[in-house]
């Protein structure tokens, strides 16, 4: 008996779903990324009107001055849905795991003067709480926003928000020995410590913006342009001019992710940029305004370097000039 | 005398697929055919995979070194670089 083994191809019905085929205008293959964002939304037959706004429906695009043709325009150049984001994560943790793992079995911790120890308590402890109020107005973006695209990216920042706080509080409890009490008193600096009020006033002052996008602009963009590179990358510089190198080592993480998220940030900027003159305009008013806030509440907390008006300008600089080559606008 | 084709298999995963379109943009001419859980890519003397096209459509830092583990079959000679992955005939 003769046994013939013969190949056939089967070619599939359907390469995507339709609406994405729809949307590429032919069917074929998407990328995991396209399938997750596009149209994810609701757009039509909502019966009720929210009883707190009923003047828009509950997803709206007039909750934003903003105006795109299309919101699916904002897309992540890192191509982030569930399982990229969740990987891509976890690959960070894993290398800054193995950052602290270095100094524990090391004993490095007590080898940092308690001088430095005293400045890495006052200006790094209380970023947790700053930290919290970036992952609150992130769920506020997700929440009014519009957009599959904007809202996923969105609530990945948001919990990258809070991740970023629980690596603050990992390095002080590394840093400390884990002595809860300095999580308490970096708490009760942060809500009384003259150094902290003009940040936690503007922090405050956005958790109740009601514009995603002016939302987005003020603390994705502006605040946390600032913040982070005075008081995560700056501060690491000077504790290592002094001397201190591991914060720069635990602080890796927070550095690395935001070179990553600037990515984003930026696309989305200049593609609501390019979009409209009128768009164009009110990202840069909103830019300018909040860049002027953010840089009076820094002044106090950049005081840990003795050259902190220098710093905080050149920041000031870098962010404007990033904003200028990157997204498009005059600020 | 025409030149060979060279040939490129390789897993028609997510990435690989990506890949593959990377692949197409670098390359003029070049023949992509989907087949059951693979995609076939032929061109006359060379294939070129960028590593900086790949990046971008990726959406993050890929390197030739990584083409291995989406990669099922060869046809022709290769040159690895940092920054390229090239399948060609010397014909």
């Amino acid at each position: 008996m003769e046994l013939n083994i013969a190949s056939i191809e089967i070619e599939p019905k359907r390469h995507t779903f339709g609406h994405i085929a729809e949307r590429f205008g032919e069917d074929r293959p998407a990328s995991r990324y396209e399938e997750a964002i596009y149209d994810g939304q609701a757009t039509e037959n909502f019966h009720y009107r929210p009883q707190w706004e009923p003047e828009f429906e509950i997803y709206d695009v007039r909750r934003t001055k903003i105006v795109m043709s299309d919101w699916y325009k904002l897309l992540d150049p890192r191509k982030f849905h569930y399982m990229s984001y969740v990987s891509t994560r976890a690959k960070d943790n894993s290398t800054s795991e193995q950052n602290f793992e270095f100094i524990e079995k090391r004993g490095l911790v007590s080898k940092i003067t308690q001088a430095n120890k005293n400045k890495i308590y006052k200006y790094l402890t209380s970023l947790r709480h700053y930290e919290y109020g970036a992952n609150l107005n992130n769920l506020t973006i997700v929440s009014r926003g519009y957009g599959t695209a904007l809202d996923s990216a969105s609530l990945f920042y948001a919990t990258d928000s809070l991740g970023m706080a629980q690596h603050i509080t990992k390095i002080i409890l590394l840093v400390s020995d884990n002595d809860v009490s300095k999580l308490d008193e970096g708490k009760n600096d942060w809500l009384n410590d003259s150094m902290w009020q003009g940040l936690r006033k503007a922090l405050e002052d956005i958790l109740i913006i009601k514009d995603p996008i002016e939302l987005l602009i003020a603390q994705n963009v502006i605040f946390d342009g600032m913040v982070l590179p005075l008081l995560i990358n700056n501060f690491a510089k000077e504790m290592a001019d002094n001397g201190e190198i591991t914060i720069g080592m635990l602080t890796e993480f927070i550095t690395s992710w935001q070179e990553e998220t600037v990515k984003w940030l930026d696309s989305i900027v200049k593609v609501m940029a390019e979009e409209s003159v009128e768009n164009k305009s009110l990202l840069e008013q909103w830019s300018s305004k909040y860049m002027s806030i953010i840089y009076d509440a820094l002044e106090e907390p950049s005081k840990y370097s003795l050259n902190a008006e220098e710093i905080l300008s050149s920041l000031r600089n870098d962010l404007i000039l990033r904003l200028n080559k990157n997204c498009l606008l005059n600020i | 005398m025409s030149k060979s084709i060279a040939l490129l298999c390789i897993q028609a995963t997510d990435e690989g697929r990506t890949i593959a379109e990377a692949i197409r943009e670098d390359n003029e001419g070049v023949v992509i055919t989907n087949k059951p859980a693979m995609i076939q890519i032929e061109r006359e003397g060379r294939i070129v995979v960028n590593a900086e096209t790949v990046s971008e459509a990726l959406g993050r830092d890929w390197e030739p070194e990584e083409l291995q583990l989406v990669l099922i079959s060869t046809g022709g000679q290769i040159d690895e670089t940092d920054d390229e992955f090239i399948v060609y005939w010397n014909n």
